[in-house]
């Protein structure tokens, strides 16, 4: 028989030139060949490297990489196939595309396994697959595979074990990849929109689209013997391939409409890029409806997300506006607010300065002999008036604060004398109690410590402190030190009595306005509860530090103040200082000259 | 034996892969061991086919 010859024989193509080393001929592919295979094993190699360079430690994205590269290997061989010149390159460019599908498909299995279980398949899995498609690679280089080469069309025949191995394993695969997605759909149907399953159900989605769409297309050039039909089968295979290395890349940014309308234009432009290479009318056709499709498609996704981010837009505006309205309102009625406290608080004071002046005058006797069982009345109303002027000047202050309105008078001055001068009277209070107070000047005693400070305000600060060491100390002692810290180039107060204490959880809150422990008994200890937040606003003017310090209820309460220390003064400057000194003690003491200033003698209690 | 293999797995598949690579690139490309006809049309025709 002549017709049938020993490969060897007949060397090359009866239709192809001999063209590049006798090897290739370029022009005997249609050019849709090279317009559509060529950009897109460049995409398939380029989304590898990707994933190669970035994601090497994810089994799903390793997976993605292989299938990439053995559907970039059959592309390749389906080139070669169609250009290659000698027959033994042809008969082994078939061969080996059969052998690339065998891989393309156990991939794709092995990645809908990935993404499903999402981990690893086993080795023994692995061996199964490998089992499965064992009789594709061992017979490959058989007649089974290619029966015979036809020379004039310059192809394979195929042979038994494409028809009854390859195409079975083939749906087989395909239907192995639709069971996964099958069950991520119901996974994610199961639980709605947890993110976690629908993202399985886009990826094992996503592989089946894959597989199904390139199986069908296959099956379809191969039945049909058009060969147009392989390059939708490649089509599908780059967008699913796409979708799978985006999804796997960015799933934590993923936005779902987003990135679907960014997939559809995607596929658009390739099939409207394809049409450009088509010339017969009915492949024509087939592409015009499936970009009608796609065009009605993302149509509808654009003009619905479009008219939903406007509803949301319009709704953000009036929630804005009406929020800002709201917010002006406020700021005004907190302005008026501060305004009529300020008013009210003036308005108090020259009543409460009558109250307290002709109460303590009737007291004294300035009006004639107190009837016995009067005095006490009259030191009660006495006592409340000087409560209300405390209370008035606590509001005030709070006010200016919050107005921005408090100014500070800073001047050097002696730490030391500062603190003694602020809890005298206190000190006298304290003791009538039964509370042993001590003072510590400490290593400041030898050496005046200078700080940059208002007096009055600092005064009120300590006195404060000390105030309500003494409320909240039924019995023991109230102990003030002075402690330098040179490297800060501060100095600390201390102020630490053995009273009620303060919870651990409520320390913070203390600073804060109108806030009162929850252990201190506020029916019969008198307090606003705004103490602690003037003193924090003087100390925090003053660029120092106010920290509470409690071991918890009855274990004592410690209230650290820090202050910069002031900077080192010249001669010169000293004795600048003590001139003005000295004039403004004449200015306020009529002339009278100090007949001496002793700073560092200051009484030990 | 079967923790021993798991771990090798992967190179045993890769190797099996590769050899169908390389036995199907031998015999046709050095063997030459694959049969040509002038057109597959003489497939369909009933006569005998002496290879």
């Amino acid at each position: 028989m002549n017709q049938v010859m020993h490969g060897s024989l007949v060397q090359v193509c009866s239709d192809a030139d001999p063209g590049i080393f006798g090897l290739f001929d370029f022009s005997v592919a249609p050019p849709l060949l090279y317009y559509l295979y060529v950009p897109m094993l460049l995409l398939l190699l380029i989304v590898a490297a990707y994933l190669f360079r970035n994601q090497r430690h994810n089994k799903g994205a390793v997976g993605l990489m292989f299938l990439n590269l053995a559907i970039a290997g059959w592309i390749v061989f389906s080139i070669i196939a169609w250009i290659a010149v000698p027959t033994y390159l042809v008969y082994l460019a078939w061969q080996y595309t059969y052998l690339f599908e065998t891989l393309i498909y156990s991939f794709a299995v092995y990645l809908g396994y990935v993404f499903y279980w999402g981990n690893d398949m086993g080795g023994k899995l692995k061996l199964g697959l490998l089992l499965l498609w064992s009789p594709v690679l061992a017979l490959s280089s058989t007649p089974l595979l290619i029966r015979y080469f036809d020379v004039t069309h310059c192809e394979g025949v195929p042979g038994q074990l494409v028809s009854f191995v390859i195409h079975p394993l083939e749906i087989t695969s395909t239907l192995i990849v639709g069971y996964f997605f099958a069950r991520a759909c119901i996974d994610s149907w199961k639980s709605y929109k947890n993110r976690e399953k629908t993202e399985r159900m886009l990826l094992t989605g996503s592989v089946f689209l894959f597989v199904a769409w390139f199986f069908v297309f296959l099956f379809l050039s191969t039945i049909s013997g058009i060969w147009e039909f392989e390059v939708f089968a490649l089509l599908g295979a780059v967008i699913a391939i796409g979708f799978l290395g985006y999804t796997i890349s960015r799933f934590k940014t993923f936005q779902l409409k987003m990135f679907g309308i960014e997939m559809f234009v995607l596929s658009l432009f390739f099939v409207v890029f394809s049409m450009l290479f088509i010339h017969d009318p009915n492949f024509f056709r087939i592409i015009t409806v499936i970009t009608l499709v796609l065009v009605g498609i993302i149509g509808y996704l654009l003009v619905r997300s479009t008219r939903k981010e406007l509803a949301t837009k319009q709704k953000g505006e009036r929630l804005t506006r009406y929020l800002a309205n709201a917010n002006a309102r406020l700021r005004e009625l907190d302005k008026q607010k501060t305004e009529f406290v300020s008013v009210a608080s003036h308005q108090l004071r020259g009543p409460i300065a009558a109250i307290k002046g002709y109460s303590s005058m009737i007291r004294d006797g300035s009006f004639g002999d107190v009837p016995e069982k009067l005095q006490e009345p009259i030191g009660r109303i006495f006592d409340s008036g000087k409560r209300i002027a405390l209370m008035v000047d606590d509001f005030l202050n709070v006010t200016r604060i919050e107005q921005g309105r408090m100014t500070y008078a800073i001047k050097r001055q002696n730490l030391c004398a500062l603190v003694m001068n602020a809890i005298q009277e206190l000190q006298v209070l304290g003791e009538k109690k039964g509370l042993s107070f001590v003072f510590n000047c400490g290593e400041t005693h030898e050496k005046p410590v200078w700080i940059m400070a208002d007096e009055g305000k600092l005064q009120q600060v300590f006195s404060n402190l000390v105030d309500n060491a003494i409320k909240y100390t039924p019995e023991g002692s109230i102990t003030l030190t002075l402690h330098m810290l040179e490297e800060h180039a501060s100095v600390v107060v201390s102020v630490k009595d053995t009273g009620i204490g303060i919870p651990k959880d409520e320390q913070e809150k203390m600073f804060h306005k109108f806030n009162r422990a929850s252990n201190a008994n506020t029916a019969t200890v008198y307090g606003t509860g705004l103490g602690l937040y003037i003193a924090k606003e003087i100390v925090r003017a003053h660029n120092g530090w106010i920290h509470i310090q409690s071991e918890g209820e009855g274990k004592g309460t410690e209230f650290l103040v820090e202050l910069p220390l002031a900077p080192e003064e010249t001669k010169e400057e000293t004795k600048q200082r003590e001139q003005k000194e000295i004039e403004e003690y004449k200015t306020t003491h009529h002339g009278t000259a100090p007949t001496e200033v002793v700073e560092n003698e200051l009484p030990r209690t | 034996m079967y923790r021993h293999m798991q771990k090798y797995t992967n190179i045993i598949i890769v190797f099996f892969i590769l050899l169908a690579f390389v036995v199907v690139a031998y015999r046709t490309i050095f063997l030459n061991d694959f049969w040509v006809i002038e057109t597959k049309e003489e497939l369909l025709d009933d006569s005998p086919v002496d290879i």
